[in-house]
């Protein structure tokens, strides 16, 4: 048994040969030992670990003590060429500073995600059972977190590998205790909660805590809210509808993430175990094997799919989730609390690699070009004795100097940008933020000093291995016109415009879609409308009461509020033998087409005092075209459900009934009274303050426990398309950057260019060459370029931006004028710099140019 | 010659060497220090010290030995110097001065 090679190498090259045997011996002596008392791996760790120890001065060889020395040189060489070329070391650092800052921003948000649902110690061996449906248009599979309740006995009594299952069920209620209300989203659990999703109790007892009915567990936040200091435990307090509870314990804040995220824990046996399990309180079942062939168990769970017909329809089914695949995982619908999916986390790391390797690429281009300039300085290096090696090794380590400070800038910006960062509603909506401390994280100190010597290399290896290579002789020529590396540096800024063309794009289409989204006709009048959420009030009172109100000039109730939300879908025959077809519904009373001012086309409306559970409906026109209903007379018909036929009275016209992300298709309006959940208010001739005023006064004498809650409807419908507006930001911040970064980059190597030309513009001049013919000869080959990004570019762009519209239910359309809109800014943003600094040398005086020739 | 002054460390190392004779090397170093005083030093630190009281004149070195845990190399062998018994006993004396100068009250 030995240690391992590469750590030998280091030790071989870097310890005096006289003290390397007994070192060596010594340590694989000691690896022996461990190696039976720990195991082979963590021997070898520690015999690595070990000799690192022997990396001091005491042990180093004596000869190459001068290498120190070498080193040291090194530094001092590359701070002198950075301040000697303030220029261009400013363009590499800005560029990379600013490309490292986004991509440190990455690593911490990764870092913070990676480690969710880590602190559970059987993270490897939990999996969670969930079922599958076809999208809307029956093309893929989505993926539901839910499943049916008695999944989890059925597995128990299949596979003796099993070793324990637990079951969550959703929870939105409040908690009641003398006058205080307030609302919490928690979870039903069962008693072995705690042990297996790895959580802790602050107070209380764990194994008992939600054993009996009528058990809650608080979360920190919560029992401060409703205890404030006072303590908890051992209280009773009332749940919403369910009676009164006992306090059991007190749940401790985990120091990391979970995706089971909740206010407050219900004992499993509070709640009866519902059948359906597609409705908005779902149960989500887990298991723990760790001997178990998850196809096996999904081979099972496909047997019990006839179990389900209510609920599971023909082609859907079950899948078998791992914990660890639950963030960064595909995404799955309904998920109890916020996780990441994996193509959220593509999209930025490439938006960040993308920049990064632009700030690389100047390095890159702008290292080869200035290499001319330096070349006698190599030259002079190699006449005295400078092996390749050396100069590679020197021009490294200038890499590294510019990239190490562009990191501590970074770093310093991070600081700033962290809690602006965290501050995004689209951040704070899906508990985005990041909480990790930077400082006290060594770990990750350590990944952003590893990332930046990478970083380094990436950007400082082929310029150095190039300069390395050349000979002596020919750095010494006094001929070196020919810039060197021009192919390659060409096509790294072909790279960088291409990049720049695709984002201005994307960006472009992102700020429209989010404007498409405000400027969206509704179908309904948004104005002087308010909602308020029902709750235990007696809505048909409160409704007389307020319609007394001389402002309000109607009141009507649904089940959802329009173009807010996603409405649930049911399936529905259209014809007698056609395959049953998802259909939004939408349950609203008789004045609801009044209130929100949408107009009846065809047919009757319900009538005031309709019979609940009569099943009549009206629709939409798009549903009238699916069904080819064109004339009055072939009303009322008849359409075939899972839950019996529906009577179809009125058609109504195309409204937005739900959130714009989902194209609002085919529509049910149906007459449910126990689904409503919301009484929208009209009013006139007031103020939104003074209508909440009149509102609240008389939702006050029906519920006096619940605060009073109201959203109007304008404000409610700007907010939530907002956040896409902030999405629009980022998008435009991020494409904004890449394009300020290409182009300091493109000025960079145009200046390069108009130095290496001076002469001949000088001698040109003087033959009589006029100033716009001396612009094309030096911007000519930059155009080109510009030329062949914009053909490869635009595309590019189009089909992209094709593609994520697309999965929208609204979608602006990317059409030519967005692409040509792009392909003129990125043209106008690279001309300032071409065309300043060609104009710039074409008109310098030629007796300056040629004073010494 | 660096400082004539022996460390506690050095101290308690060129005592581990002179202790085990002519059996002293590294990881028996090491071993004995554990066994002897329980206190943990890692295997670089002991040959760091070695070397440092190599240097100055305190202990000889010579390979000899070898056997195949150590991958057939031989043992970076110590033993204690005419200078370093000196320098040993010197520190030893030095200290039984000043206990025995310590006045019997100081202790009660």
């Amino acid at each position: 048994m030995k240690g391992p090679a590469f750590i030998n190498w280091l030790l071989e090259r870097f310890c005096d040969p006289r003290l390397l045997e007994g070192i060596q011996g010594d340590l694989e002596e000691k690896l022996h030992e461990r190696a039976a008392q720990t195991g082979r791996f963590k021997a070898k760790l520690l015999y690595a670990f070990q000799a690192l120890g022997f990396m001091r001065l005491k042990f180093l060889r004596k000869n190459s003590k001068s290498n120190f020395h070498m080193v040291n040189h090194y530094f001092t060489s590359a701070v002198r060429s950075i301040k000697k070329q303030r220029v261009f070391s400013a363009i590499h650092i800005f560029g990379l500073a600013t490309s490292m800052t986004l991509c440190l921003l990455m690593i911490l948000f990764y870092m913070d995600q990676r480690g969710m649902d880590k602190h559970n110690e059987h993270y490897e061996t939990t999996y969670r059972v969930i079922s599958t449906e076809y999208n809307e248009n029956r093309d893929r599979d989505d993926r539901l977190a839910r499943s049916p309740y008695d999944i989890p006995d059925r597995l128990k009594g299949n596979f003796d590998q099993i070793e324990t299952t637990s079951r969550l069920r959703n929870v939105r209620s409040e908690v009641r205790l003398q006058s205080k209300v307030i609302e919490f989203s928690g979870l039903f659990a069962e008693s072995n909660f705690f042990s297996f999703f790895g959580f802790e109790l602050q107070s209380g007892n764990e194994p008992t805590a939600l054993q009996h009915p009528n058990s809650i567990v608080l979360s920190e936040e919560l029992a401060s809210k409703v205890f404030g200091e006072n303590d908890p435990t051992g209280q009773l307090i009332e749940i919403g509808e369910m009676g009164s509870f006992q306090v059991t314990g007190v749940s401790k804040e985990l120091s990391g993430r979970s995706h089971v995220q909740f206010d407050a824990l219900l004992s499993m046996t509070s709640q009866e175990p519902q059948t359906t399990w597609t409705g908005k309180d779902a149960y989500y079942n887990y298991f723990r094997a760790s001997q178990v062939d998850p196809t096996s168990i999904e081979g099972f769970l496909a047997t019990l799919r006839p179990l389900y017909p209510n609920d599971l329809q023909a082609g859907r089914g079950f899948e078998v989730q791992r914990l660890s695949d639950i963030n960064f995982g595909t995404i799955v619908r309904y998920e109890i609390g916020f996780v990441t999916p994996n193509f959220v986390f593509w999209f930025l790391a490439i938006l960040a690699a993308v920049i990064m390797l632009s700030a690389c690429f100047n390095y890159i281009g702008l290292s080869i070009a200035q290499s001319l300039k330096r070349a006698k300085e190599i030259g002079i290096r190699k006449i005295m004795g400078a092996g390749k090696k050396s100069v590679i090794f020197q021009f490294l380590i200038e890499a590294q100097v510019t990239v190490l400070v562009s990191w501590v800038i970074a770093i310093a910006l991070l600081m700033v940008l962290l809690p602006i960062f965290n501050d995004l509603k689209v951040l704070r909506d899906i508990q985005g933020q990041i909480d990790i401390s930077v400082w006290s994280n060594a770990s990750l100190l350590l990944y952003f000093l590893g990332f930046a010597v990478f970083i380094g290399l990436i950007a400082g290896g082929y310029p150095s291995w190039y300069v390395g290579k050349v000979a002596f002789q020919q750095s010494l020529k006094k001929s070196g016109k020919k810039a060197p590396g021009i192919v390659l540096r060409k096509s790294l800024v072909l790279i960088q415009y291409i990049a720049s063309v695709v984002f201005i794009i994307t960006a472009i289409v992102v700020s429209r879609q989010s404007n498409h989204f405000f400027e969206m006709e509704y179908g309904f009048e948004k104005e002087h409308l308010a909602s308020i959420e029902i709750k235990d009030a007696p809505y048909e009172a409160l409704r007389n009461e307020l319609l007394k109100q001389s402002n309000i000039t109607s009141v009507s109730l649904s089940s959802s509020l329009p173009a807010l939300e996603v409405v649930p879908r049911i399936e529905v025959r259209l014809t007698e033998n056609s395959e049953p077809r998802p259909v939004s519904t939408f349950s609203v009373n008789q004045d609801f087409l009044n209130n929100f001012d949408i107009s009846l086309t065809m047919g009757e409306n319900f009538r005031k005092g309709q019979k609940p559970n009569q099943k009549v409906a009206m629709i939409n026109a798009a549903m009238a075209q699916e069904l080819s209903l064109s004339a009055a007379h072939q009303l009322p018909m008849t359409l075939k459900s899972k839950s019996g036929p529906i009577k179809i009275i009125g058609v109504v016209e195309d409204f937005k009934y739900q959130f714009l992300f989902v194209e609002s298709g085919p529509l049910l309006l149906t007459y449910e009274p126990e689904k409503f959940q919301y009484l929208n208010i009209k009013y006139a001739n007031l103020e939104n303050h003074e209508a909440e005023e009149i509102i609240a006064a008389n939702w006050r004498e029906f519920d006096k426990i619940h605060p009073f809650e109201i959203s109007h409807y304008d404000y409610e419908i700007d907010d939530i398309y907002a956040e896409f507006e902030d999405i629009a930001k980022i998008v435009g911040l991020i494409a904004s950057l890449a394009i300020i970064i290409a182009c300091i980059g493109q000025f960079g190597m145009i200046l390069h260019h108009v130095e290496l030309k001076t002469k001949e513009v000088g001698v040109r001049k003087v033959l009589g060459s006029g100033v716009p013919q001396l612009v094309v000869l030096l911007s000519r080959s930059f155009y080109g370029l510009i030329v062949i990004s914009l053909l490869i570019g635009g595309p590019a762009a189009w089909f992209l931006n094709k593609a994520w519209t697309s999965s929208i239910g609204y979608a602006v359309e990317v059409d030519w004028t967005i692409v040509t809109l792009g392909i003129v800014m990125v043209v106008a943003l690279a001309s300032i710099s071409i065309l300043w600094l060609t104009v710039k040398a074409a008109n310098t005086n030629p007796v300056k140019t040629l004073r010494y020739e | 010659m660096k400082g004539t002054n022996l460390g506690e460390l050095e101290e308690l190392v060129m005592l581990t060497v002179a202790m085990l004779f002519d059996d002293a090397y590294g990881v028996a170093i090491q071993k004995a220090i554990k066994e002897k005083c329980n206190r943990s030093i890692s295997i670089s630190t002991v040959h760091a010290v070695l070397y440092r009281l190599d240097e100055k004149g305190y202990v000889t070195s010579r390979y000899d030995g070898s056997s195949p845990e150590r991958g057939g190399r031989r043992k970076h062998l110590f033993r204690v110097t005419m200078a370093g018994q000196k320098v040993l006993e010197q520190t030893r004396s030095m200290r039984n001065d000043i206990w025995d100068a310590i006045p019997k009250v100081a202790f009660e």
